[in-house]
């Protein structure tokens, strides 16, 4: 390696210009052994070479993020009232798919588990608030209100509890299919806020496991509430 | 693109509205998702035209050979720690100007070339690299700051302290 401290108010040495500027070539595959060669022989330029190659990697294992329901009933909403897509009588919705309005909430537990496991999967991940009761309607969102806030005043598991039993008794009457997939959303919930749970147990101050877990509750709750289909005051 | 969680949610949603509508327009003369990706590009520039967005266009010169790096050769601490968090790169490229940021996203993230990266934005394949060279050393030069942050705030890891070795 050169030895960087000889001489520190050095600009820009001639070769560490030219491996610059064949540096985004040889990120892209291309063969400059040059670039390769001078960056064993400096400091510099390798540590500029391995960062870019780390946030080039990094950058390619970022998730990506599906639009919630919210977005495609939208759509169809207004693709319906400027008669490009004709309501069917039968609320058969799109490309044969059910209706979206009836697969709405078995999409959102969906969406939730993807959240979650994302939220699980992403270490010092942000819950964002403002989103996670985004694929629901303005309704359902506004009727969810007063039970959001008071699962975030800590009655989480007593106001889930109450959605759980009235989804249990009211369950039997759910097509099988659109059961199946509420069902199979929730047990993914479960087992987050299991998770989450485990984790604080063994870190009771662990704050992003206490997020998860709010944001677990929270979207079981709005899974329920979907399902349920709450009269909104 | 936009940095916000809402703002891409209303963008997808015209995105997809725009695909309806303008579908019949599509004459296979590129490829769907080269077509797709041009019309929620158009979508997003419209949108930060209405905010007054500063936008960096992708057809500016290439000066990028005007612009070597600022080094400091005396710097002993010049590399990243050796891993980058997801969120920590998120947030870096949220930090990022438009057109640095889209071009990133099409090729670092979702794996778009540089001729479809082009046609996508409607640049040249040279501007598109450019874009691309320049959003990269910003990320890392918004990532070492983020981790000088860090550094400073955390405690002195004691394994590293003076007089260990």
């Amino acid at each position: 390696m050169e030895n960087r401290t000889e001489d520190p108010s050095e600009k820009v040495r001639p070769a560490c210009r030219q491996f610059e500027l064949e540096l985004s070539d040889y990120l892209e595959g291309e063969s400059r052994p040059e670039v390769a060669r001078h960056a064993e022989s400096c400091s510099f330029c390798s540590a500029l070479l391995a960062d870019l190659d780390l946030i080039r990697t990094t950058a390619r294992s970022l998730p990506q993020v599906d639009p919630p329901a919210r977005v495609w009933a939208n759509v169809r909403a207004t693709l319906e009232a400027e008669g490009i897509l004709r309501e069917q009588p039968s609320r058969a919705g799109w490309f044969s798919f059910p209706s979206l309005a009836h697969w709405r909430a078995p999409v959102g537990a969906l969406a939730a588990m993807a959240l979650i496991g994302v939220a699980l999967l992403v270490p010092s991940a942000k819950i964002d608030h403002a989103s996670t009761s985004a694929w629901l309607s303005v309704s359902d969102r506004d009727a969810l209100a007063a039970r959001v806030i008071a699962i975030e005043d800590g009655e989480f598991a007593g106001t889930v509890n109450e959605l759980q039993k009235n989804f249990d008794a009211r369950s039997a009457s759910l097509e099988p299919s659109v059961k199946m997939v509420y069902l199979t959303g929730l047990k993914s919930l479960d087992e987050s806020i299991q998770h989450c749970r485990a984790a604080l147990e063994r870190e009771p101050g662990n704050v992003l496991a206490r997020q998860y877990l709010e944001s677990a509750y929270t979207r079981k709750a709005e899974v329920l509430a979907a399902a349920l289909k709450f009269d909104v005051p | 693109m936009t940095g916000n969680t809402a703002e891409a949610e209303d963008l997808a949603q015209e995105s997809f509205l725009q695909l309806f509508r303008k579908i019949a327009t599509f004459r296979g003369e590129s490829a769907f998702s080269t077509w797709l990706h041009r019309l929620v590009v158009n979508v997003v520039l419209m949108h930060l035209r209405k905010k007054g967005l500063q936008q960096i266009s992708l057809d500016e010169t290439d000066n990028s050979q005007e612009e070597p790096v600022k080094r400091d050769y005396g710097d002993d601490d010049q590399r990243l720690m050796g891993s980058v968090d997801r969120i920590s790169l998120t947030r870096a490229i949220g930090d990022l100007p438009p057109g640095y940021r889209a071009v990133f996203v099409l090729h670092d993230v979702e794996g778009y070339e540089h001729n479809e990266i082009a046609e996508i934005m409607g640049c040249s394949i040279g501007n598109s690299k450019s874009q691309l060279h320049k959003a990269r050393m910003k990320l890392r030069e918004s990532l070492r700051r983020e981790e000088g942050r860090v550094a400073a705030a955390k405690p002195l890891d004691p394994a590293r302290a003076p007089g260990k070795s």
